[in-house]
């Protein structure tokens, strides 16, 4: 399988985007200055040399600001990228394996989270429990929440795939027990699959937590940047650029970064796609 | 009436080889084979000997993935590979040959009726619209001669059984009466009795002069003992052995072939005392790389030290059988 | 005369209103539960105990009602859906009914989706499935034109047009449903919707790139998909022109976009919300985000209610469109 897939240029080229986003997230803020610091002698400027990406309303670096918000949006996505994979394991693993009840339980209660809205049942999350001043570990927590059913709806349709394949009869009828069959059969062939669900949720995370924090329902921007911080301007959250149309430095870059890394992560699934999928079409 | 000098169908060291990301897979690398008109040439072999890829690339559309390469495969005396795509869309296919590809079940339109379905053939091959009731009597009749109840051409394809299913598929491909039908694993997924009623079908076609000549490809020989008049074997991409049908199964040449023939239940009770049953050790070549010279050395106990340097050409042996053995 | 309720279709329609009856059922206990979770109470964290606002007082009053704050759970639990079917969802900072309130915008939010809903899934569809059929430079184009589309955060694609078309170039309005001093029931139906119109046009045009995109590039995917199965193959052999076979695909294809339709109207309601936000349409998304803004609970709650059930109507029509054009499913499995 992996032999496969570093063949893929599409899969190599989308890993090689996202990785270097990662990369950019993690180094980036080592050599910025600190991206919450207002320094009322440079306030909203367009960028110039010693601000590579000018300054906000108060003062604030903003390229510093994009190199740490990079990383605290990795971070939250990737926490919650991984409670949604985790749960997506769960329920969309071991369900369809044994089936029958808890089968049917399991997809049933799939199938009736997918129905309620992801964005405003988060809103009510949020705006209830977190108050203001949301931690960005509460808010990676209710996204993991609430876009699990996704992951375990893949998870689910690829394990129902594999299960119908020779080798689990074999184990089967040589007597293996079903929850160890998953384990020892089963899970190794899955793993490069979870681990783009899991990539795929993180980007998805990533994605809400943006949109969150746009509208003043993400992790308390006094204390923390992400991207989607730097984005806030509606004057909900406490740092707000008021009229972000005239400084478009502010808000072009942390749109650009999420889009780039979003296709990263879509060329890289598109790969992938091509290798699981058993009629590997070239076009 | 076809002089006997030119054959139905001629394929000369043909090639075909399947390009992917998974490397080049040498699926059918220099087979040639006769027929006749009026014959039933069966072709038999394992699963990836490339049987079917042969059948595909006598069709003349190749799956995506297969690429023919060289050779000639010459039908009525044209080459259909170097002739007009368009010609050949037209006049070719469906009139002259006709190919059924495995996997029959999957062959119609699961949103259309049957009905639907032969009217859309129909005019795709015409050009031209027909009128429903014209169509729909002739379809009906059609299917009628292959044991089917004219209430068919109402259902959808979901709504059919497997054996249903594979002779309305025959039945289509044929509506043309092409001279040569080939077809491929009919009855593979169908159990014994509707294995019996689609191979009856087949016959009455060809009885009622429907269709000429059949090309059958199975991997299980008894159904081919059942129908043809001429038997190739084919092994690791090429043909080993071409035999009438009976010297196939009671005088096998090739040591594949007699494997593959003990290795058959048979009700004969005095063959099986005296062969048993006998299953061939090792496994199929990866045709990405086979072996070199002959395909089959590595599994057969007759091997030679030839076997495995030179390559055994398919030569006549004695009238009507050709091998290709280190043996003769 | 056959048992209408045997027939296979009707059972499958049945079975839909089950489900989506259960579905409701669960977010409206979701609903009752939520906010009795929190920490303390949501009256008090949205006017302080101690106020002496005689208003502010009332209103605390009516709350403290409506929740049941001094009852015991069972009994605030029979008050909410004895609330729930007079269509009582508690009163908002303003003294409004939460109803009144979401009802109003409602229509503004709706004529914002089911427009995008219905021209992004036969537009976004359509393309697919052309540019599954143009090889070439176009094909990649579109392709790639509708992935950057649907990848983009939608928030932050909506900034950049409004940047681009109503500041840079000022083309359309900054936002707003209305243009400032212009009040809707002073003028005549006519007027309010022309007025309207250019503060509609980029919320609409924002969605409908994204959604359009969004279609596309999956419709070409599946179109492909299709390709490769064995009754195009066989339709192959049998010599049908390119076009007839691609006409084979696309009706196939587009069966399990339906599924996908479900998908994208949950997410496009999110989505409509904050795109409201953006250009401030007054929708439920514009109520939603004020009401954030004062921590007005019971109007969030209200809000999530009505967009729940919207979302299960839309959910529950679209499934019994998909079970009618799969021949498959309105036939039932015989034979």
């Amino acid at each position: 399988m992996f032999d496969l897939l570093v063949r893929s240029p599409k899969f190599i080229f989308g890993t090689a985007i996202v990785l270097a986003i990662i990369l950019f997230g993690i180094i980036g803020p080592v050599f910025t200055r600190d991206p919450l610091k207002p320094n009322p002698h440079h306030v909203a400027e367009s960028p110039s040399g010693v601000y590579i990406l000018g300054t906000g309303d108060l003062g604030e670096d903003l390229f510093a600001q994009l190199c740490m918000g990079t990383r605290n949006s990795l971070m939250i996505g990737a926490i919650a990228g991984g409670f949604a994979t985790f749960v997506g394991v769960l329920v969309g693993g071991i369900g369809p394996y044994k089936s029958g009840l808890a089968d049917e339980t399991s997809n049933a209660f799939t199938n009736v989270v997918m129905v309620f809205p992801m964005l405003p049942l988060l809103i009510v999350l949020v705006a209830l429990f977190g108050g203001g001043n949301a931690s960005m570990f509460l808010v990676a927590t209710l996204i993991g929440l609430t876009s699990w059913p996704w992951a375990a709806r893949c998870i689910r349709s690829q394990v129902l795939t594999l299960k119908e394949r020779e080798f689990i009869n074999v184990a089967r009828m040589s007597g293996v027990k079903g929850r160890k069959i998953v384990i020892t059969e089963i899970m190794p062939n899955m793993l490069a699959y979870i681990i783009i669900v899991f990539v795929v949720s993180l980007s998805i995370a990533i994605l809400t937590e943006a949109g969150l924090s746009m509208i003043g329902l993400g992790p308390d921007p006094s204390s923390n940047v992400t991207l989607g911080t730097m984005l806030d301007f509606l004057g909900t959250g406490s740092t707000s650029i008021a009229l972000p149309w005239n400084y478009w430095w502010a808000f072009i870059p942390p749109g650009l970064v999420l889009t780039i890394f979003l296709l990263g992560v879509f060329i890289m699934q598109s790969g992938m796609d091509e290798v699981f999928n058993p009629r590997l079409r070239r076009v | 009436m076809i002089s006997k000098t030119i054959h139905l169908l001629e394929i000369k060291d043909l090639r075909g080889y399947y390009r992917g990301i998974f490397g080049v897979v040498r699926a059918v690398d220099g087979v040639s084979l006769t027929a006749d008109c009026g014959e039933v040439v069966g072709i038999v072999g394992e699963s990836g000997c490339g049987k079917s890829t042969l059948a595909q690339l006598c069709s003349g559309s190749p799956s995506p993935l297969l690429h023919y390469e060289s050779g000639k495969i010459l039908v009525n005396g044209v080459d259909i590979y170097k002739i007009d795509p368009e010609v050949f869309r037209t006049e070719v296919k469906c009139q002259i040959m006709s190919y059924i590809p495995q996997a029959s079940m999957d062959s119609l339109n699961p949103v259309k009726r049957v009905r639907d379905f032969i009217m859309d053939v129909m005019i795709e091959r015409t050009g031209q619209k027909l009128s429903k009731s014209e169509v729909f009597k002739t379809a009906g009749d059609h299917l009628e001669k292959l044991g089917l109840d004219r209430g068919v051409l109402d259902r959808y394809p979901h709504e059919l059984s497997g054996g249903m299913k594979q002779r309305v598929v025959i039945g289509i491909s044929t509506l043309f009466h092409p001279k040569l039908l080939t077809i491929d694993e009919p009855t593979s997924a169908l159990d014994v009795t509707t294995q019996k009623l689609v191979i009856k079908s087949l016959v009455n076609l060809k009885k009622a002069g429907i269709i000429e000549s059949l090309l059958f490809i199975s991997h299980d020989i008894t159904v081919l003992g059942q129908l043809c008049d001429r038997c190739a074997v084919m092994y690791g991409g090429k043909i080993v052995e071409v035999d009438t049908m009976d010297d196939t199964l009671n005088n096998p040449l090739h040591p594949y072939t007699q494997a593959l023939i003990s290795s058959v239940v048979s009700y004969d009770p005095e063959k099986m005392v005296k062969g048993g049953l006998k299953s061939i050790p090792g496994a199929p070549p990866d045709l990405r790389d086979p072996p070199p010279a002959c395909r089959f050395h590595p599994r057969c106990e007759y091997a030679m030290d030839i076997c495995q340097t030179k390559e055994p050409p398919l030569e006549a042996v004695k009238d009507g059988s050709e091998v290709a053995c280190w043996l003769y | 005369m056959k048992n209408p309720f045997a027939h296979p279709f009707a059972k499958f329609v049945l079975k839909k209103l089950f489900f989506y009856l259960v579905v409701t059922f669960i977010a409206l206990n979701f609903i009752f539960l939520i906010p009795r979770l929190m920490p303390g109470n949501p009256i008090d964290q949205m006017i302080p105990p101690g106020t002496t606002d005689p208003g502010r007082k009332s209103l605390r009053a009516e709350l403290g009602k409506y929740f049941g704050l001094n009852k015991s759970r069972s009994e605030q639990y029979v008050d909410f859906w004895l609330n729930l079917l007079r269509g009582n969802l508690g009163l908002s900072m303003d003294f409004r009914p939460v109803a009144t309130v979401v009802m109003e915008k409602l229509p503004y939010t709706m004529v914002l989706v089911v427009p995008v809903l219905l021209v992004g899934f036969f537009v976004g569809n359509w393309i697919g499935a052309r540019a599954a059929y143009i090889k070439g430079k176009l094909s990649e184009a579109i392709y790639f034109a509708s992935i950057f589309a649907s990848q983009m955060p939608f928030y932050w694609f909506a900034m950049v047009i409004l940047f681009l078309l109503a500041v840079k170039l000022p083309i359309f309005p900054t936002g707003g449903t209305f243009s400032p001093l212009f009040i809707p029931p002073l003028h005549s139906p006519v007027e309010v919707f022309l007025d309207a119109l250019p503060h509609y046009g980029l919320p609409f045009l924002t969605l409908l790139i994204i959604t359009t995109g969004g279609w596309a590039s999956g419709m070409r995917a599946m179109t492909l998909y299709e390709l490769d199965s064995g009754y195009i193959l066989y339709a192959r052999q049998l010599g049908f022109r390119k076009k007839k076979l691609m006409s084979y695909a696309r009706r196939n294809a587009i069966l399990p976009q339906f599924t996908g339709l479900n998908v994208n109207l949950n997410n496009l309601i999110g989505m409509t919300m904050i795109i409201e936000m953006v250009f401030r349409w007054d929708g439920v998304g514009l109520v939603a985000l004020n009401a954030i803004k004062s921590r007005d609970y019971f109007l969030i709650l209200g809000t999530f209610l009505i967009t729940m059930v919207v979302v299960v109507i839309g959910n529950f029509l679209v499934d019994i469109a998909y079970g009618f054009l799969d021949p498959r499913i309105r036939t039932g499995r015989e034979g």
